[in-house]
């Protein structure tokens, strides 16, 4: 009933307006007008690019996520938790930024890197950030960041003794990694992978500022240019768009639901389970300094230009009069951004912790449940939904659907409308998060409580929540921050006199305020951080106990 | 190349001949009396207590800020102010008004876009008279009227826009003096703009060039390779930052940010500058009609279109720029030389997306 208000409905809008040659309220008639311009080859091509972007980007971050959580999770490295804190923190820099960023260190001609390459050994420097190896680049922070966030819960819950199997039996540890520990970590990896692949292939932001310089388009830019670069928008093209997106993409999601079924990938069981770290010994420092390196690039690089934004008198300019604290002032005494962040907090708080409980509810049903497989099959991909929609196409579909709600459910123009939109975009990856967990814990836990008479709630709550919590708190710090990031949702619904961060910062940007953009993504970036350490640390000491207790 | 000589009248000329056969036949449906009971409505807008404005500028345009903060001050009504870009203002305001579920009262506009929700979304409503219309100068009432849309959009500014020049990049010699000069090989890459095949700054420029100079000469900038894009504020700063050497066309309401960068400076070239009239307009269905109006009129304060000038918009109350601060005068006094046909926008976008691909 949930799934089918939040996602059902408004998608229903979408396909309306793909078959209708007017938006929503307008007189029409049905069309396929929107599918046959899809088809022209311009169109095709950009398809096909999109899916060569996205796959380039989260083909190379499952490696990186997978390699760097294996070492912050599983290996003796110093300073791991911070580590983990730092690779993902690109999660937490709105994109936009993420991308100015970016674009100061690598541009052409005036980027800070080239200015260093040229300092050093004269001629032009050999960056471009405007390009197609720009928006990979691009997409690869995020995705890995995103893919070891997930994966390095799981890593770190990971039975130990399974990998001594494998030793025992003589294989050396990078085939024990191939053949033991990936085939069980299946159902996560494979989440975060396909979960990484669709953002990628629904991106926005960096392929509009990226690579759009270079004449590289995609299919959320190419959604956004037909609605809101023409005089008179093409929903019914910009909407077959999406439902193709959605058409496209849900395959692969029906594939790796099928994958996942088939197999067993239970680590965690009633015999009790050791996660022990892998000693690196004389690896130890040449790790930890690969560690740095790649902080230094992700992190250091793109955020150390934001911090330095902040403070700057001119983002850009730089000189012994340049630095100021005015930027700081400004925004801390501006009630617009101030009420935004307060909504913000409160949005993200509240819809995070939302959509963990219906994610959770619906993994449960999904991997747990014993309803028919087509039921379960259908609750999966429904939760997908609205992941399989560009960001752009989604807000409008939003808008509509919650305009024309019958007349007794005053949703729109409420803050209320904001809250809903942003349960229904955490939903894919509260699910997803959800059912990795749930697929490694052993049914036969569950079945041993409730022998001791415990109901199915108390079940839940007492054994299966308690063993997942690691991987749920970090969905939760991840869905807290794309309800902080979103901006396509929140321009078309956001309450006047409720605004929120990501439209304040548009509005802050459209002023070409970068340095207060900057001072509003440092105070997004501190508290964020701070929690993602805490919780970091937190998840270490409860297997530290759960290990000692097993 | 050579500039295409105009045929028949050019839009300024017949702007001009019909403001003389107006004052001649003595008025435009625009310009009837104030209302007698504008107390009443102020009354009714102060009971109403409260005002949702969508500001379609994206927030490009500080003043709309400063003139909710006086105006609440003023009368204790509230402005509650939602930025976001044009069409998602206009999408939303269509979809209010077809669900019959209004939120905005009033929303920032351009004179393309009131068109546009007048005569193909309907979606506007007149705005009735006010005291202080006639104060709006006669060049902006005849071409608004010209349009159709003087009813339903209550114009406050004129947006001009020039050129932004990095003067470490281009010396003062190199400086583009004419439109022309942006043909130079020399800027090839080196130049930045607002994105002409989407409604904004940079299709106002196309619109006026393309009718002003011809497709010839559009056709030669496009193999400039100008770096096109969207976000003009940022473009600004690219080009001050020296990513670019000048960014075309640059709307002046940019100015007071950067203006105190030592490397950066505006140029008008000699035939004048494209411009585009900034306004409101009020929907068919509003929530609260009066605190709308009230508004409206408050736009025309001497207060806040000092501040508009302040903010380096030209204000539609004439005489108000005298008052200005003298480099703002400075530019302002330029020819304003064309403007988009908001009726023949669509059919100039796609020209201008063959031209730019």
């Amino acid at each position: 009933m949930g799934l089918g208000l939040l996602v059902v409905y408004p998608t229903a809008f979408l396909l309306y307006g793909s078959l209708y040659s007017a938006p929503p309220g307008d007189p029409g008639s049905l069309t396929a007008q929107g599918y046959r311009a899809l088809g022209s080859r311009e169109n095709l091509r950009i398809l096909l690019e999109t899916f060569g972007f996205a796959l380039a980007g989260s083909g190379a971050g499952l490696v990186l996520g997978l390699a760097l959580g294996w070492v912050v999770a599983r290996t003796d490295v110093p300073g791991a938790a911070l580590w983990e804190a730092a690779f993902t923190l690109p999660l937490f820099i709105p994109p936009v930024l993420m991308a100015a960023a970016w674009g100061m260190l690598a541009a052409p001609r005036a980027g800070l890197l080239n200015a260093a390459y040229r300092a050093l050994f004269g001629g032009e420097g050999p960056f471009n950030i405007y390009s197609a190896g720009g928006v990979v680049w691009y997409l690869v922070q995020y995705s890995t960041a995103f893919q070891l966030s997930v994966l390095t819960g799981p890593l770190r819950a990971f039975d130990a003794t399974l990998e001594d199997a494998g030793r025992v039996c003589g294989a050396s540890r990078w085939r024990t990694f191939w053949l033991v520990v990936l085939p069980v970590m299946y159902p996560v990896v494979s989440n975060a992978f396909l979960y990484s692949f669709v953002r990628g292939f629904e991106s926005f932001e960096g392929p509009l500022l990226l690579g759009l310089p270079a004449g590289i388009r995609m299919l959320a830019t190419q959604i956004y240019e037909v609605i809101h670069q023409r005089h008179r928008p093409d929903y019914s093209l910009a909407t077959a768009m999406g439902v193709v997106a959605l058409l496209l993409t849900a395959p692969l999601v029906g594939l790796q639901w099928q994958m996942q079924r088939r197999g067993n990938f239970v680590s965690i069981t009633g015999r009790g389970y050791a996660p022990k770290p892998v000693r690196l010994r004389r690896w130890r420092w040449v790790v930890c300094t690969g560690c740095l390196l790649y902080a230094l690039l992700v992190v250091g690089l793109p955020v150390g230009q934001l911090v330095l934004g902040s403070f700057l008198r001119f983002f850009g300019l730089y000189g012994a009069n340049a630095w100021t604290l005015q930027h700081y002032q400004r925004v801390l005494h501006d009630p617009f951004v101030l009420g935004a962040l307060r909504n913000t907090l409160l949005l993200g708080t509240v819809g995070a912790t939302l959509s963990m409980l219906l994610g959770a509810a619906v993994a449960y049903v999904s991997v747990r449940g014993r309803a028919a497989g087509w039921i379960r099959a259908g609750v999966n991909l429904l939760s997908w939904v609205p992941l399989l929609m560009p960001g752009v196409v989604l807000g409008v579909a939003f808008l509509w659907a919650y305009a024309f709600l019958p007349r007794s459910i005053s949703l729109y123009g409420t803050v209320w409308a904001l809250l809903f939109a942003y349960v229904t975009l955490c939903l894919p990856v509260a699910s997803r998060v959800h059912a990795g967990a749930f697929a490694q814990v052993s049914g036969e836990l569950e079945e041993c409580a409730r022998v001791c008479g415990a109901n199915g709630w108390r079940t839940f709550w007492g054994v299966v929540a308690r063993l997942v919590w690691p991987s749920v708190a970090v969905g939760w710090i991840l869905s807290f921050v794309l309800i902080v990031r979103e901006v396509s949702a929140s321009i078309m619904l956001a309450a006047p006199g409720a605004q929120v961060l990501s439209v304040s910062i548009v509005y802050l940007w459209g002023q070409g305020r970068l340095e207060e953009v900057c001072v509003v993504a440092v105070l997004m970036l501190v508290p964020v951080f701070l929690g993602r350490y805490l919780v970091g640390r937190l998840q270490r000491a409860e297997l530290q106990r759960g290990s000692a207790g097993g | 190349m050579r500039a295409r000589s105009g045929r028949g009248i050019r839009p300024v000329g017949a702007v001009f001949l019909l403001g003389i056969a107006v004052c001649l036949t003595g008025g435009l449906t625009g310009w009837s009396a104030p209302a007698r009971d504008w107390a009443s409505v102020v009354e009714a807008a102060k009971r109403e207590g409260q005002l949702v404005l969508y500001d379609g500028h994206g927030g490009a345009i500080p003043t709309i800020q400063f003139a909710a903060e006086r105006f609440q001050r003023r009368y204790g009504i509230r402005v509650e102010v939602s930025v976001m870009r044009a069409s998602e203002a206009v999408e939303r305001v269509r979809i209010e008004q077809r669900a019959g579920r209004p939120v905005a009262d009033l929303v920032t506009v351009g004179s393309t876009t009131a068109w546009q929700m007048k005569n193909l979304d309907r979606t506007l409503q007149p705005i009735g008279s006010l005291p202080s219309e006639r104060k709006v100068s006669a060049q902006i009432r005849l071409q608004m009227e010209a349009w159709g849309i003087a009813d339903v959009m209550l114009t406050e500014a004129v947006q001009l826009y020039g050129i932004l020049i990095n003067t470490q990049l281009v010396p003062p010699q190199e400086e583009p003096r004419s439109w022309m000069d942006l043909l130079d090989p020399r800027w090839r890459g080196k130049l930045i703009t607002d994105d002409p095949r989407a409604p904004g700054g940079g299709f106002v420029f196309f619109a006026a060039t393309y009718r002003q100079l011809g497709r010839r000469y559009h056709e030669v900038l496009a193999t400039q390779r100008p770096f096109l894009t969207r976000a003009i504020a940022e473009a600004a700063n690219r080009v001050a930052r020296g990513e670019f050497a000048m960014m075309y066309p640059f709307a002046l309401g940019l100015y007071p940010r950067i203006r105190e960068l030592p490397n950066v400076k505006v140029s008008i070239p000699r035939e004048g500058a494209p411009y585009v009239f900034q306004g409101v307009s009020m929907p068919q269905t509003v929530r609260h009609p009066h605190a709308a109006r009230l508004f409206a009129e408050f736009l025309l304060s001497e207060e806040v279109q000092r501040q508009l000038a302040r903010d380096y918009l030209l204000p539609a109350v004439a005489g108000t720029i005298l008052q200005a601060p003298p480099e703002v005068r400075g530019l302002m006094r330029t020819r304003l030389w064309d403007t988009t046909d908001p009726p023949r926008a669509d059919e100039l976008l796609k020209v201008a997306a063959e031209i730019y691909r």
